[in-house]
């Protein structure tokens, strides 16, 4: 096997930016992603045991019965691997996983979006030397907007008008989309959030200056803000609290009682994290969320040259007519048999042969680093004749 | 960055791991036939050399490959009188199967010469070996013919976990009760022994763990497969699923015709449709090689107390220290860089939370940098 060395033009460096566009809508309850309703499986389940809005990380589970899916294992050693599901302390915890023990993990792996709703009220809990017995706690969900402070601030030195200000005492609505969706991070300008009543759109939200500042662009209260957007985080603070429907209508929205619609109350009904916000059922209700993600590739593209008169041998076994005699040897010397090529050429006559040529057929190309180590192979989909007379130049891309 | 300074791995600062992880994938026999298949999840080609089968019908984009399913012969092969030869030398009133098989010869002796070439080599002299039944390529039995099993590699990954293969198959000879009576085969043992003189990587011998329900064509303990871990194939002699004693009758599609019929006058597709029905069950464990380098980051107790962050000076005095001369300085380690010998920023490894680090504390962080 012989070895030829890429040219300074035979690598061409490229980076591919995909931009996959998303919409969810929420209604009822149940989330919907691309306008896709799951199919159901034979085995009582969904195909790939996800609900609507969920991707499956490895969709290996494709319908299956619940007690024939494929699940990942792993044994306890000292490189500390673990999955996620397993913390440290338990991984430590020798009464629960000693050394050698398997740890499994249940699939599918999945994710979806989610809502956080952060309720009004102190941002720190309240204890101090002076209020033993009477301290109070801020709520669970504070955490979530009091780690985003930094995030948020640091935005202004790009020049975003980003304040958190008061944030951390106020009622907040988080939508979370996971990163799966959104690649690198979300595509400036392309976020769309609608709300809908009784199937009438009554307001729109967008970054229309592709800033991440939420602005109605559709509603009662155009050019208002009403939140913003962490593009790199995939998150949407929302914290416009003006009623949408002027007035004529309600819901169970942020309680069991009756709430104006408002974006503090958009995506009610999809999964919620941390403490969930008891909500009732807001069937007229429904919500879409449209925006682009933006997934970096970076490409190469690789040229190989097969030139006239190289390239017209092989190792292949079969490239040799097979051979009769055999080696002889004794003590002091060894003669091998001279090994003959096949001839495979064929004549266009019949009762005739052709004259001898060298051909080989390229069906593999591999990939070598400096220390001859193969690292990539390229399979054709055809294997190409190559005879001495023919040249070839074989593309190749490698996509990261 | 906490500090503008880098600090340099000594040789044992850093160690390099393997960790082995698995999945478990069964493949059970509703899958492939009967009533959640209804014939769409196998997929066949204009080429008629093999098929393949998929979880799903294979037109969704839900579907996964799980395997195909081909066979073939050894073109020195023959026909006796209890159906194809598995090895030993043929007798004088055997048939040559050159001339027995009349559909897809080629195709058929193509498909074994291949996979034989694929997984069992060649002999120094340059011929094809034929497939080993104790796998030494020394004497005893070779296979004259040969069913494939080549499973796909999201299901195989880098290979199956050796001594986990465990397959069961209908032996019975009427189609519709095919999984009356089933011969299973495990490759037990391989975990501590395998073959390792295939150019595909290493292998290990399937042998009969039980025949329930009447008998199958091999007794217990024989060896009757081979199973290639990193290749992901499993290769069967290609009459194993026939019941003992009946191996010329045993019905191998639904019209009733014979399994040695169809591999003489059928088409490689009918046998693989015969050969599908007969799958009752696969398990087996795939493995994942993680590789991984583990760099222990020390920090002594001079080092890293100060930080670069400007939130750490106030007035050109550190803050922490609150206008107190005599308070030592302290910082909180939150994230860890590791940079190229030219001070590239390669990784980045972030903590749970923040660690005080002081003049009166050392740490040493681990950090896994899996590949």
């Amino acid at each position: 096997m012989s070895f030829k060395r890429f040219g300074h033009e035979d690598l061409v460096y490229t980076t591919l930016v995909a931009k996959p566009e998303y919409k969810f809508i929420v209604h009822n309850g149940s989330v919907y992603r691309n306008d896709a309703i799951l199919p159901s499986g034979d085995f009582s389940n969904n195909l790939n045991h996800v609900s609507g809005s969920e991707v499956s990380f490895h969709e290996l589970n494709i319908n299956r019965p619940s007690d024939s899916l494929v699940y990942g294992f792993i044994s306890k050693d000292t490189t500390r691997y673990a999955y996620r599901s397993i913390g440290t302390s338990q991984f430590d915890d020798a009464s629960q996983f000693q050394f050698g023990n398997i740890l499994t993990q249940s699939y599918p792996l999945k994710a979806g979006i989610s809502r956080i709703f952060v309720p009004a009220g102190s941002e720190f809990d309240d204890r101090t030397f002076s209020n033993v017995g009477t301290a109070t706690d801020s709520h669970n969900n504070k955490k979530y907007i009091r780690a985003l402070r930094n995030v948020i601030e640091t935005r202004t030195g790009i020049g975003q008008s980003f304040e958190y200000a008061d944030m951390g005492t106020k009622q907040v609505n988080m939508v979370c989309i996971p990163g799966i969706f959104y690649g690198s991070k979300m595509d400036k300008g392309s976020l769309k959030l609608n709300y809908y009543i009784t199937g009438s759109l009554v307001a729109t939200l967008q970054d229309k200056n592709k800033d991440g500042v939420l602005v109605e662009t559709t509603g009662s209260n155009i050019g208002q803000v009403a939140g913003v957007a962490l593009y790199e985080h995939g998150l949407m603070l929302l914290t416009g609290s003006w009623d949408l429907s002027a007035g004529s209508h309600t819901g169970n929205f942020l309680s069991m009682g009756s709430d104006k619609p408002s974006w503090l109350s958009f995506g009610t009904g999809m999964p919620q994290v941390g403490t969930s916000l008891t909500h009732g059922s807001v069937v007229s209700s429904s919500y879409e969320m449209i925006f682009k993600g933006t997934n970096k590739i970076p490409t190469l593209t690789m040229f190989a040259h097969a030139e006239k008169g190289n390239f017209n041998y092989s190792n292949n076994p079969t490239f040799l007519e097979k051979e009769t005699k055999v080696v002889s040897a004794n003590s002091s010397s060894y003669i091998q048999p001279k090994k003959v090529i096949k001839n495979i050429t064929k004549s266009d006559f019949t009762h005739h042969s052709a004259s001898f040529e060298s051909v080989t057929f390229i069906s593999k190309v591999g990939i070598y680093d400096e220390n001859k180590n193969l690292i990539a192979i390229a399979t054709l989909a055809n294997p190409l004749k190559k005879t001495p007379s023919r040249d070839y130049m074989i593309k190749m891309r490698l996509d990261f | 960055m906490a500090n503008t300074f880098f600090k340099s791995f000594a040789e044992s600062d850093r160690t390099s791991s393997r960790t082995l992880l698995h999945e478990a994938i069964p493949i059970t026999g509703s899958l492939l036939s009967g009533t959640y298949d209804a014939g769409v999840n196998v997929k066949s080609f204009s080429h008629g050399m093999f098929k393949s089968v998929y979880d799903y019908p294979y037109l969704s984009s839900s579907a996964n490959q799980l395997f195909d399913v081909s066979w073939g012969y050894n073109t020195g092969s023959c026909l006796n009188k209890t159906g194809f030869c598995q090895g030993g030398t043929p007798l004088s009133y055997d048939i040559p199967i050159v001339t027995a098989v009349t559909h897809q010869a080629d195709k058929k002796k193509n498909m074994f010469d291949q996979m034989c070439q694929i997984l069992a080599g060649y002999t120094p002299e340059g011929e094809t070996r034929l497939f080993d039944f104790d796998g030494d390529f020394g004497g005893g039995s070779k296979y004259q013919t040969a069913a494939f099993i080549t499973f796909s590699r999201l299901l195989v990954k880098d290979e199956i976990k050796k001594g986990s293969f465990s397959l069961t198959l209908g032996t019975h000879n009427t189609y519709e009760t095919a999984h009356n009576t089933t011969v299973t085969l495990t490759d037990s043992g391989a975990d501590t022994n395998y073959k390792i003189n295939s150019p595909a990587g290493e292998y290990g011998i399937l042998y009969t763990s039980s025949v329930a329900g009447g008998g199958g064509a091999a007794g217990y303990g024989d060896a009757r497969g081979l199973i290639y871990y990193q290749a992901g194939v499993v290769v069967l002699p290609a009459t194993l699923t026939a019941a003992g004693g009946a191996a010329t009758t045993a019905e191998w599609v639904p019209d009733g015709s014979h399994r040695d019929d169809i591999m003489k006058t059928g088409s490689m597709d009918q046998y693989s449709d015969g050969f599908i029905h007969r799958i009752k069950n696969i398990s087996f464990n795939n493995t994942t090689e993680l590789n991984s380098t583990i760099y222990f980051c020390r920090a002594n107790h001079n080092e890293f107390n100060y930080s670069s962050n400007p939130t750490y000076l106030t007035g050109s005095k550190i803050r922490v220290k609150a206008d107190d001369l005599m308070m030592p300085p302290r910082s909180y380690a939150t994230t860890i860089g590791l940079y190229s010998a030219d001070n590239e920023l390669l990784a980045v490894a972030k903590l749970s939370e923040p660690l005080r680090k002081d003049p009166t504390n050392e740490l040493t962080l681990r950090v896994r940098l899996d590949y």
